[in-house]
């Protein structure tokens, strides 16, 4: 399997190879893409990463031999909802293990799980967390309970810096969540004894060149992206990085490893899982109740452990 | 007793006025926030130690300018510059491009009839920004000014643009307490490595880019070893960028070539790949122990970029051998008693590409497996510190003030070459359809490589 993997990768055609032009290149997907920047930068695999919100109609979803989706579960859910069976698609599809539990019954014989491995450290005294600020994707009147006790794994006198990004909602409009940055802001800095240094991309960046500083990411459970454009590049330049949530009751078989930096690879598994997630929400699309969020993170807070 | 002391007094109060008088008030402007690249940073810190070597002749003011300064801080800084009334102002740093500072400045200085000369220390990415200098020549007019590049034949190639009565050399240099030899190749580190005693070690440093073409560099290396039997090993200490070919029409996403290079790897035999080592990023104090316990340092970079080779300057202060292109900066390493000791692989420029001899390479990758032993590394690390030292550095810049010139325009080249820039927005040296080189790049560039 993993053969034939190497195989597609060689001959495949890639989204990235003509990303502007492509067919599937909307105003409307790429404003969904890059309501999640930074996030979702682009970056090279050689199994064409990209996002499922570029697939608009059915015929669109057999485009590719094989797609990486680095979709959180957010958008990931919203594909499957949309296409809840391959129909005659024979692409194969690869999704972060993490979110495997929402992978229709329908769509597992031709999904793999892949998992990001790098060698992860205990967090240092220099933290500096970075995330996309939006009740589309933390539904605060949930995270509000969870973030809190996450944060006492971390030491109270560390210096912090953090990386807001904060935009219109692209999914989901709710008129209540103008005030969400400020409530992560006062959640944060409740727990740190130290002033919190803001910073803009350029210094989130910069901030790389301290050896000394642990980088955290606030999409704790994946609801935005599934593969980070920013983990990537940090994890490749050997910064420490704090890991996110992860699947533990996963239990697909290892088929091979693809290096992604010379600090971590990418593991890839026939997918299997205890979990299957994907009908509730398929019924609840169904009778039309909005929004999935809340119930989407909490799921995840369910089978996604956070250290 | 009472008098003598007095007049001893004013006496030393006189003479400190009249030396204080003759000190030259130099403002210099660079970037508080390090640079992204590695090697600016490094060059900014040692510039910065070669000019406080002179501070017996310079009164010296730091001033900061960096990019995404806030509007509040740029005009301190400004004013703090302009209420120094500098003899001298002097830009040391590469980004944020001076324009940007200097046209406040100038404007200030103009209102209260000041008029200082200016020194930049020009580095690779002068052509890429032609539209900024171009709007720099207005501002400079009836000031004396003087512009450093780090090598010769950047220095040719700038002449291009820039009058050559006004430009000289000032290497980029090297801080010898971080970067010298130990007196004995590095045996413990080698062993730690699980690097062979008798095993030759042919080491690159910096970062692994499709320019630099380490793609070729690994393929050449693994044939001649086919060919020869040779006992060597290639070690890389770097991370790989996203830089590409872009006037070629190459760009490349981020990792893009980190998987060309698996790739590559990929297609080699478990013995060929076991001779190949890639360490990674590391720290700027981890490279001396990869220079002392290497035997030679290998770069085939054509970099558009490489007006000098930071870390070329830095494995030669620890007294490597080297193999490097005869390409832009590289050249200079070469200097005289050198000859053996450091290789140069001729390079042809085409509108396609820059062409290396690979035939020539391993031809050097024999030599250097052969002979680096019998090779004097002191005596490598000597002369190259005589020229790139911190030390020898402060001896260029003391004499500034004798070598500013009054400024005269640019040549017509640097404003044919900004309109290009504007229209082609930043593409200036591509032929975008033919995705090869235009005649202004080689024109321009012809100057990095040995007239043949």
């Amino acid at each position: 399997m993993f053969d034939h993997l190497k195989q597609l990768s060689k001959h495949a055609n890639t989204f990235l190879d003509n990303r502007w032009t492509s067919p599937l290149h909307t105003d409307a997907a790429t404003e969904k893409h890059s309501s999640l920047w930074p996030s979702s930068d682009d970056f090279f695999h050689p199994l064409n990463p990209m996002f499922s919100v570029f697939f608009a109609d059915t015929r669109q979803v057999n485009a590719y031999d094989v797609v990486l989706l680095r979709d959180g579960a957010h958008t990931l859910l919203d594909f499957y909802i949309r296409f809840p069976t391959p129909k005659k698609s024979r692409t194969l599809f690869l999704v972060n293990a993490e979110l495997y539990f929402l992978v229709p019954d329908a769509w597992r014989s031709q999904t793999l799980a892949y998992r990001v491995d790098y060698a992860h450290q205990k967090p240092s005294n220099k933290l500096v967390f970075y995330g996309l600020i939006s009740e589309t994707f933390m539904s605060w009147n949930r995270s509000k309970y969870h973030i809190p006790n996450w944060l006492k794994k971390f030491s109270p006198d560390s210096d912090v810096s953090a990386y807001f990004v904060v935009r219109n909602e692209a999914l989901n409009h709710q008129w209540d969540d103008k005030t969400i940055s400020f409530e992560v802001a006062t959640t944060l800095q409740h727990h740190f004894n130290k002033k919190i240094e803001f910073l803009n991309y350029e210094s989130l960046k910069k901030q790389g060149s301290n050896g000394e500083a642990t980088f955290v990411s606030l999409d704790l459970w994946r609801t935005g992206v599934g593969l980070c454009a920013i983990e990537n590049l940090f994890m490749g330049q050997a910064i420490k990085v704090h890991p996110r949530g992860k699947y533990e009751a996963f239990s697909g078989d290892k088929i091979g490893e693809w290096p992604m930096s010379f600090g971590h690879k990418m593991s890839i598994y026939r997918g299997d899982c205890p979990d299957s997630d994907y009908g509730t929400f398929f019924m609840m699309r169904k009778m039309n109740a909005y929004p999935l969020t809340p119930k989407l993170l909490d799921i995840l807070a369910e089978r996604l452990k956070v250290i | 007793m009472r008098l003598s002391t007095s007049v001893i007094f004013y006496v030393v109060q006189l003479f400190s006025a009249i030396s204080n008088r003759w000190m030259l008030k130099v403002c210099v402007v660079y970037s508080f926030k390090p640079s992204a690249w590695v090697s600016c940073q490094k060059i900014v810190t040692n510039l910065l130690k070669a000019y406080q070597l002179n501070s017996d002749q310079l009164e010296l003011t730091m001033i900061d300018f960096s990019n995404r300064i806030s509007d509040y801080d740029f005009v301190a800084s400004g004013t703090k510059l302009v209420n120094a009334k500098p003899d001298v102002v002097l830009f040391l740093d590469h980004q944020p491009h001076p324009v940007y500072f200097l046209s406040w400045v100038a404007r200030e200085f103009k209102e209260i009839n000041h008029n200082p000369s200016y020194v930049f220390h020009l580095y690779g990415d002068f052509s890429l920004t032609f539209k900024e200098w171009e709007l720099i020549e207005v501002l400079l007019e009836k000031s004396h000014v003087l512009w450093y590049a780090a090598s010769e034949r950047q220095k040719a190639m700038l002449s291009e643009f820039i009058p050559a009565e006004q430009l000289d050399i000032c290497p980029f240099p090297v801080d010898p307490k971080e970067f010298r030899w130990n007196g004995k190749r590095d045996e413990l580190f080698r062993q730690q490595q699980g690097w062979k005693e008798n095993e030759t070690i042919f080491l690159f440093t910096g970062r692994l880019s499709r320019q630099k073409r380490i793609h070729q560099l690994l393929t050449t290396f693994t044939e001649w070893r086919n060919e020869t039997k040779a006992n060597a090993r290639l070690v890389f200490v770097g991370d790989p960028d996203k830089v590409g070919e872009p006037w070629l029409g190459k760009p490349e996403f981020e990792s893009e070539y980190f998987h060309y290079l698996m790739s590559l790897m990929e297609e080699m035999t478990k013995e060929e790949k076991s001779k190949i080592s890639f360490y990674g990023f590391r720290p700027n104090k981890e490279l001396p122990e990869f220079y002392q316990a290497a035997d030679c340092l290998v770069n085939i970079s054509v970099h558009n970029d490489e007006d000098y080779g930071m870390t070329c300057a830095e494995a030669q202060a620890c007294g490597l051998p080297m193999i490097l292109t005869d390409w832009a900066g590289f050249q200079g390493f070469q200097r005289p008693g050198l000859e053996e000791e450091v290789q140069l692989v001729p390079v042809r420029l085409s509108p396609k590409g820059k062409l290396i001899n690979l035939k020539a390479l391993k031809a050097a990758l024999t030599k250097m497996h052969e002979e680096h032993r019998r090779f004097d590394r002191e005596k490598i690390a000597r002369t190259s510190l005589e020229w790139t030292s911190v030390a020898s550095a402060a001896k260029i810049v003391a004499k500034n003030p004798e070598k500013m010139k009054l400024f005269t325009k640019f040549h017509p080249l640097l404003h044919q070459a900004a309109h290009r820039e504007y229209y082609t927005k930043h593409n200036t040296f591509s032929n975008f359809k033919k995705k090869s080189f235009n005649d202004l790049y080689l024109k321009v560039y012809s100057h990095y490589v040995r007239p043949s």
